[in-house]
């Protein structure tokens, strides 16, 4: 099948999924935990592809979610602008505030992206913490207004969670395009050897550059999306910690896969809401299932996956073969 | 044009040793130009300085007549002068037909924008790309093999494919860094024949890095011999191979061609 049709059934059969799982579940507390688990979903896919791709790695994705949860919400909340138009803004001031780190670190081969966006994310968490007039300080910021669309404010949780979750697809949709183009083949390519992509014409910084701006812009709507779901933002959130809980569901998920960041974010959201009935050792669990994931799947959920079902495949066929 | 490619008083210096010392080279448009001389010799950095992947001390680059010394190595790339690599230089986690889709790279013609709402041309430019790799896929003898794992392919057909990235390109220069290394006498002698084809065909102009004196007496159009850095004899192949300073640096004291 070609990697197209494939790309739109799966897309389509995700569709699916995602329209009816609200009406399958029996707690309205679950909703809301799928939605958190979108929100991470898109910063997923986005890191999926600087990592993935690009081989590059970000420590500092909560920071760009924080500036667009903040940046978004102090506009809507402090200075009454329209919320359509403080999200955008806080996508684009993000965006760039990621090129102009982008630029100097990337022209470097090795790893100083990580930390320059390690340093990043300490000083966003600082900023947070201690302009207090304008964040809110440790407490957090709060009174950010609903998200409203064309004059329809999405109330509900669950119209709230099918925006939402037309945004992840939207981003899985792009993803999965720019994966199958010249430009996917060009991030692969200089992943495996940057030499080699050169000699063929390719500006490995520029292209570089592209998908970190892109993931960081992604990083910006979900932080955008949580502000105007929460109603508050606190610093806590956005920072080192849960940087790291994203690149652990990029690993988890499976590297180079739209579909594995997908499944690795949602997995790692309700893992420990699941975990929470077994009180004491809930942590423990965690990490246990975390190490398990590591052991079985070095190349991921995605990976397993796939590979489980060559191995049923093969075993239907030969089941065929002998009847 | 007298020469596509120029290299003017080229030294290259790692720490304190001189790898290239004031050495030209002129690569006549439509030639197979072979720079040979023993290990060490500097010749697979000449190729670097070429496409800009070595940083010289001193010297000029001229391609297509125009000075190429400051431009970076993608920016040659796409101008087109294309090279391979000694050591392979697969896109492992590529399929064969993409690996060689990558090298129509800078032939594509659509941007960000286009592939992220694939419109009418992406579709158009994808088809083109991947018929046009499939095309040199056929032309190095790999039609075959299009979808499978380049980094399962055998090492003779890993070198192949390479060839297949960089002709791909369509590239005006092509620099090819001991493509024969590894392989056998049989394939060396089929690698002969597709640079040769490579040339007639599509007018690329060739400039080989290359051991195997066999191959390099046969196909080539001038030799450019390097020793310890330096250029020690430039000629057509039969001039070189009578050379008494050849004969005595290289040819007789290195029994390896």
């Amino acid at each position: 099948m070609a990697p197209t049709r494939k790309n739109l059934l799966g897309l389509g059969a995700w569709t699916l999924l995602m329209a009816l799982t609200p009406h399958l579940l029996t707690n309205d507390y679950y909703v809301s935990t799928l939605i958190i688990g979108f929100f991470n979903a898109i910063i997923v896919v986005g890191l999926n592809m600087l990592m993935g791709y690009a081989g590059q790695i970000s420590l500092g994705h909560g920071a760009f979610y924080g500036l667009g949860a903040y940046v978004s919400g102090i506009l809507a909340a402090t200075y009454g602008v329209p919320v359509e138009a403080a999200g955008l803004i806080a996508i684009i001031a993000t965006g760039l505030i990621a090129w102009g780190i982008g630029i100097p670190t990337l022209k470097l081969s090795g790893h100083y992206l990580a930390m320059a966006t390690l340093g990043f994310g300490v000083i966003v968490s600082i900023v947070f913490n201690e302009a207090v007039e304008t964040t809110g300080g440790p407490s957090g910021l709060t009174g950010i207004p609903r998200l409203t669309l064309f004059g329809i404010t999405m109330e509900s949780d669950l119209s709230y969670y099918y925006v939402t979750g037309l945004a992840l697809t939207l981003v899985m949709a792009l993803s999965l395009n720019l994966i199958q183009s010249r430009l996917g083949r060009a991030l692969r390519a200089l992943h495996t050897s940057e030499r080699a992509a050169e000699a063929v014409g390719v500006d490995i910084a520029r292209y570089k550059l592209f998908v970190f701006v892109l993931s960081a812009v992604f990083a910006a709507l979900a932080g955008v999306l949580y502000a105007h779901y929460l109603g508050f933002a606190a610093p806590s959130s956005f920072g080192f910690h849960f940087s790291v809980t994203l690149l652990v569901m990029v690993v988890l998920g499976g590297m180079a896969s739209v579909w594995g960041a997908v499944a690795g974010a949602l997995f790692l959201t309700a893992l420990p809401e699941f975990l929470r009935a077994f009180e004491n050792i809930e942590t423990v669990l965690f990490g246990g299932i975390l190490i398990l994931g590591m052991m079985f799947l070095p190349s991921g959920l995605a990976g397993g996956t796939a590979k489980l079902t060559r191995a049923l495949l093969g075993r239907f066929r030969v089941g065929a073969r002998r009847v | 044009m007298s020469s596509l490619l120029a290299m003017r008083g080229v030294t290259v210096r790692f720490g304190g040793v001189v790898a290239l010392a004031e050495v030209d080279l002129d690569v006549a448009l439509g030639s197979i130009t072979s720079i040979i001389g023993p290990n060490g010799a500097g010749k697979t950095t000449l190729l670097g300085v070429a496409s800009g992947m070595v940083q010289a001390a001193a010297g000029a680059v001229s391609f297509l007549d125009r000075d190429v010394s400051a431009a970076p190595a993608h920016a040659r790339g796409a101008a087109g002068m294309v090279r391979t690599f000694q050591n392979l230089e697969v896109f492992s986690n590529m399929t064969v037909l993409e690996n060689v889709m990558t090298g129509c790279h800078r032939h594509v013609g659509y941007g960000v924008v286009d592939c992220l709402l694939r419109t009418g041309r992406f579709r158009r430019e994808e088809r083109r790309c991947r018929e046009h790799a499939l095309k040199r896929l056929d032309f190095v003898g790999l039609a075959d093999k299009a979808e499978s794992r380049a980094g399962d392919l055998p090492y003779g057909l890993q070198r192949r494919m390479e060839i297949a990235r960089a002709i791909a390109a369509d590239p005006t220069l092509l620099l090819l860094d001991e493509p024969a290394a590894g392989l056998n006498t049989r394939e060396t002698q089929a690698l002969g024949e597709l640079i040769t084809a490579i040339r007639e065909s599509q007018g690329v102009t060739i400039v080989l890095v290359e051991h195997d004196m066999d191959l390099v007496m046969r196909i080539s159009d001038a030799v450019m011999v390097l020793k310890e850095g330096r250029n020690l004899a430039v000629g057509p192949p039969e001039a070189v191979q009578k050379d008494p300073e050849v004969i005595k640096a290289y040819l007789g004291e290195d029994d390896e061609d």
